[in-house]
């Protein structure tokens, strides 16, 4: 395997025509590494949320605002009601604070076949596409935004961002989780002659929770 | 997967007279275009992106070894591994010692081109693992037992009415409704089925969009979220990608995501775009045990640097497929392997060989289509007029033909001849076509003249009227 692999790099330095790289051009090239330059980026508009939630709607997502964290399990209940689901989910665990009304039925754990509902905490919010982006944990497993038929996802407004960019800048001060999801929308697919269905084979219905509580 | 592009002009024949594939094509061609053409129109910095993803794409290619060793020492640290190959079938065979070492028997896949380019699902198979496609287009075509005619909407030849009928024969055991043909029940019958198979299996093959070398993870973007249940609930995710698809920073991959959804179907970006950044961490609740990256090079490194470089640029947005009057009229499967359309008429015989692959680079008015709106802007015109080139050196092209191009060489390098003769031939043709103005036959050019007819000429050669206007002048 060893030697496969000096010769694919030999092959690649024989087509470019050169030996090992010197040790200038490593350095040049370590410092663009390090340097992560910013590319062109859309223009977004200084109205985050109204841009995020625009792209949002646009994606068939939905989304309710909320104005205190404490509204949170009240906001689950109206998205639950208008779906006619019954009050049982698994959350991630930051939702442990809470207190949930006595008849619900909360699960703190990875999302299992049966789990039609599944609430989630987004580390931050693109205004420019209107995706969120999720990050796996121990908090914050990844089967929650994929096996159930319902995905909401709790969105500070604080974390709204507008563009990617600001994403991976925030992730360097922090070890890279095992899976990061940039989700825009519910599953979907065009596969079957070119018309779009939504809820191929992850969640049928995204909906997120925007909590504009200034710090909570 | 059987390689056939040698007899593409008796499938493309056979392509155009099929009525249902024709109606496919019709459907999913204005499809593409515009719902391309809408968000590039709402992408003012479109060209300037462009720009940068060739940049990009250049300075990694020319730095190939080191990003790649780079983006290896990162996938270590992660906890992940790092195999490379050569050929098909080095490729397939360490992924099949992978899912051996795991104990696996039930192998679960995300869409990926490269594993169709190295034939992975029959090496694997072969093996004696039970392997299933989770991409509905992917999944359609498996029980079709086809190979894909798109390199993003697989089963894009394939009407409801057939996807129906493959259905209703596979997923009998499931006692669905049998008179179900509507979209949104098959997409349903598909995610059940396939349910089942995501939760029994033990490995999980997955492609991949881009390698950042920075972070040693690997980027997967897809839109019904097959791919992601692939990753997180086998033991082993393994990640097969060959070995152009790195590229060295986040912010990197960012610009070339701005130009790949909207140039594929049209999305800003897509339902799923996924990080994978190793195995599962210790403190984690799901996620793969094992990570590992297969990068296959499979002729790459050959092509790097010679006159078809540019093609290691692309991104697999589909875009010059979609807007390709050849591909519109014959359809993928005409191809004869796994990479249809422009991008694939000029990898196919970089890939598999010139001799076998000669129609596809012959199958094209070089209309500049392609490279109009390729993302990375490859010159496609070009690289396939190179293929011809490289041909004719060869002596791969029909005698008659090279024949009458040496003759034509002789006549353009003698110009006074080529002018005399050209001037005689034009009196000849105008006076015979003077009647109708047109020709309907002309002997040797039956087959030209079987769909169209020949104006016929009038007046004068060009070189005759310039020549006449100087004068007056």
């Amino acid at each position: 395997m060893n030697s496969t692999r000096s010769t694919i790099l030999n092959h690649i330095r024989q087509a470019l025509k050169r030996n090992n790289l010197d040790n200038n051009t490593i350095s040049n090239l370590e410092a663009r590494l390090a340097a992560h330059t910013i590319h062109e980026q859309p223009t977004v508009a200084a109205d985050l949320t109204t841009t995020f939630m625009e792209q949002l709607t646009q994606v068939a997502g939905t989304v309710e605002v909320i104005p205190r964290t404490t509204d949170i399990p009240f906001a689950i209940l109206t998205f639950l009601q208008q779906q006619q689901l019954p009050p049982k989910i698994v959350a991630t665990a930051r939702l442990k604070a809470i207190n949930w009304p006595p008849q619900w039925q909360v699960a703190y754990r990875a999302a299992q076949p049966a789990d039609q509902v599944s609430v989630s905490y987004a580390f931050a919010g693109i205004a420019e596409t209107g995706s969120l982006v999720l990050l796996s944990s121990s908090n914050s497993p990844t089967t929650l935004n994929f096996l159930p038929s319902n995905h909401i996802v709790i969105l500070s407004q604080a974390d709204l961002v507008a563009h990617l960019e600001v994403v991976w800048s925030r992730l360097r001060s922090q070890p890279l989780p095992c899976t990061l999801n940039i989700i825009t929308g519910p599953s979907r697919t065009a596969d079957i002659e070119q018309t779009l269905q939504v809820g191929a084979h992850g969640p049928k219905r995204l909906h997120v929770i925007l909590n504009t509580q200034k710090q909570y | 997967m059987k390689l056939t592009p040698a007899a593409f002009k008796s499938q493309a024949i056979i392509a155009l007279k099929n009525d249902s594939l024709q109606r496919a094509l019709m459907r999913s061609k204005s499809h593409f275009i515009d719902k391309r053409q809408v968000a590039i129109a709402n992408l003012p910095i479109f060209a300037r992106l462009r720009q940068r993803a060739v940049e990009i794409k250049e300075h990694t290619l020319a730095h190939l070894d080191f990003y790649l060793e780079y983006f290896e020492k990162q996938v270590h640290e992660q906890g992940g591994q790092v195999h490379w190959a050569d050929t098909p079938s080095s490729a397939c065979q360490q992924i099949i010692s992978i899912c051996q070492a795991a104990q696996a028997q039930q192998i679960i896949k995300g869409k990926s081109m490269i594993s169709e380019e190295i034939g992975l699902n029959n090496a694997l198979e072969q093996a004696g693992f039970e392997v299933t496609e989770t991409d509905l287009g992917e999944y359609i075509i498996q029980l079709a037992q086809e190979s894909p005619s798109h390199i993003i909407a697989p089963a894009v030849h394939k009407t409801r009415e057939e996807v129906a009928q493959l259905f209703h024969q596979h997923h009998h055991h499931y006692h669905f409704n049998p008179q179900a043909t509507a979209i949104p029940d098959l997409v349903n019958q598909a995610r059940q089925v396939l349910r089942d198979k995501f939760l029994a299996a033990d490995v999980g093959i997955t492609g991949a969009n881009f390698l950042i070398a920075e972070t040693g993870s690997t980027v997967m973007v897809t839109n019904e979220g097959n791919g992601d249940l692939t990753r997180i609930l086998p033991r082993v995710h393994i990640i097969v990608a060959s070995i152009e698809k790195v590229v060295p920073t986040l912010e990197d991959a960012t610009t070339l995501l701005r130009l790949l959804a909207r140039s594929a179907t049209g999305q800003a970006m897509t339902a799923y775009t996924t990080l994978s950044t190793g195995p599962r961490r210790s403190d984690d609740l799901d996620g793969p045990t094992e990570f590992h990256v297969v990068l296959v090079d499979n002729g790459r490194s050959s092509i790097l640097g010679s006159e078809f470089h540019d093609i290691l640029r692309c991104i697999r947005c589909g875009a010059c497929l979609n807007h390709c009057p050849v591909y519109g009229a014959v359809g993928g499967h005409a191809y004869g392997w796994v990479y249809p359309g422009p991008m694939g008429a000029v990898l196919t015989p970089l890939l598999l060989d010139l001799k076998t692959a000669i129609d596809l680079p012959n199958a094209s008015t070089l209309c500049g289509r392609c490279e109009e709106v390729c993302p990375v802007q490859i010159p496609l015109p070009r690289l396939l007029r190179y293929h011809r080139i490289r041909a004719h050196q060869a002596k791969l092209s029909p005698v008659i033909t090279r024949f009458t191009l040496q003759i034509w060489a002789f006549f353009a390098r003698h110009v006074k001849l080529y002018q005399w003769f050209t001037a005689l031939n034009i009196r000849l043709l105008g006076r015979l076509g003077q009647n109708k103005g047109r020709f309907r036959y002309l002997p040797f050019l039956g087959a030209w003249t079987a769909s169209r007819d020949m104006p016929a000429p009038q007046g004068e050669t060009f070189i005759a009227l310039w020549k006449k206007r100087q004068r007056k002048q």
